[in-house]
């Protein structure tokens, strides 16, 4: 499992170029990156994000403070909860409009 | 002067339908006014977590990072956007040439707003009081102000001209008759629609 994760490159399909892997991509995406995360750092975070951003996709990107590191995500975090309650309310929105 | 007036007068900046980047957006405020009366593809870029939250809730794409460490050409590439932004935020950034050289690579126009500190009232109140200027545009003291690099309209335009940036139109906020006639004298804040020259 984590040599899995390790070795894990969605662009070795695509010719290594991120910016045509996600330019598949018809959703828009939220992206958001703990910190402390070694496992999954902000920068590699922020390598998707700019992909997405010079494929032309629709992003937001939000890198939340914790000193929990990778597992943070599965911890109470007022900044994470609001930008993902913010964000989903804004899917609604627009699934209704 | 509100925030409002300040939108209006670069309305017409905005092509419709442009791709439009603002940088330190705040809470998006400007960029969904624009996506409303320009139907543009706005994107934001801001630092502070409630202001993020702010955005999302605004209908905005934004991203969230620290503009002074922040490398915009590796972000999103040269000319990706019609139009970079940036409203009262240059005089706080640790390098604004540096910003508005990216701004510039990023972004085939660039339109930058910040208050002028050759604004009478704010030299009077040098003159006279021996004190840093504290006004409604400045609102801070010396030693807590986030605006470090303070200009003049005039120095701002030597700048352009050293930088061979071309500008391609300015506005201005205060007195409305007295900025005709000397901008750098009664104009508070000024907005300038700017493009690169040959570099």
């Amino acid at each position: 499992m984590t040599k899995a994760l390790d070795y894990f490159d969605p662009a070795s399909e695509h010719g290594d170029d991120l910016v045509g892997t996600l330019s598949h991509i018809k959703a828009a995406s939220l992206v958001i990156s703990f910190t402390t995360d070694w496992r999954f750092s902000p920068e590699r975070s922020l390598e998707i994000v700019r992909a997405l951003t010079q494929a032309g996709k629709r992003v937001v990107y939000a890198e939340v403070a914790s000193s929990h590191g990778h597992d943070a995500f599965l911890l109470p975090n007022n900044y994470y909860e609001q930008v993902f309650s913010a964000y989903m309310k804004r899917v609604a929105e627009e699934v209704r409009s | 002067m509100s925030l409002k007036a300040e939108f209006d007068l670069l309305l017409d900046w905005i092509p419709q339908g442009a791709r439009v980047l603002d940088l330190g957006c705040g809470n998006a405020e400007l960029l969904a006014y624009l996506m409303k009366h320009k139907q543009v593809k706005g994107v934001g870029l801001e630092m502070d977590p409630l202001s993020i939250v702010s955005s999302i809730s605004n209908g905005v794409d934004v991203i969230q990072a620290d503009l002074n460490t922040a490398n915009l050409i590796e972000m999103f590439g040269e000319n990706a956007f019609d139009v970079v932004l940036t409203t009262q935020t240059l005089q706080s950034m640790q390098r604004p040439d540096h910003l508005i050289d990216s701004m510039l690579r990023i972004g085939k126009r660039a339109i930058v707003t910040f208050p002028n500190f050759g604004y009478w009232r704010n030299r009077l109140q040098l003159l006279l009081s021996g004190k840093m200027p504290v006004s409604v545009a400045l609102p801070y003291q010396w030693y807590d102000t986030p605006n470090t690099h303070l200009c003049t309209f005039s120095d701002f335009e030597a700048f352009c001209q050293q930088q061979n940036i071309v500008i391609l139109a300015q506005r201005v906020l205060g007195a409305p008759l007295g900025a005709e006639f000397s901008p750098n004298l009664f104009g508070e804040v000024a907005l300038y629609h700017i493009e690169q020259g040959i570099r």
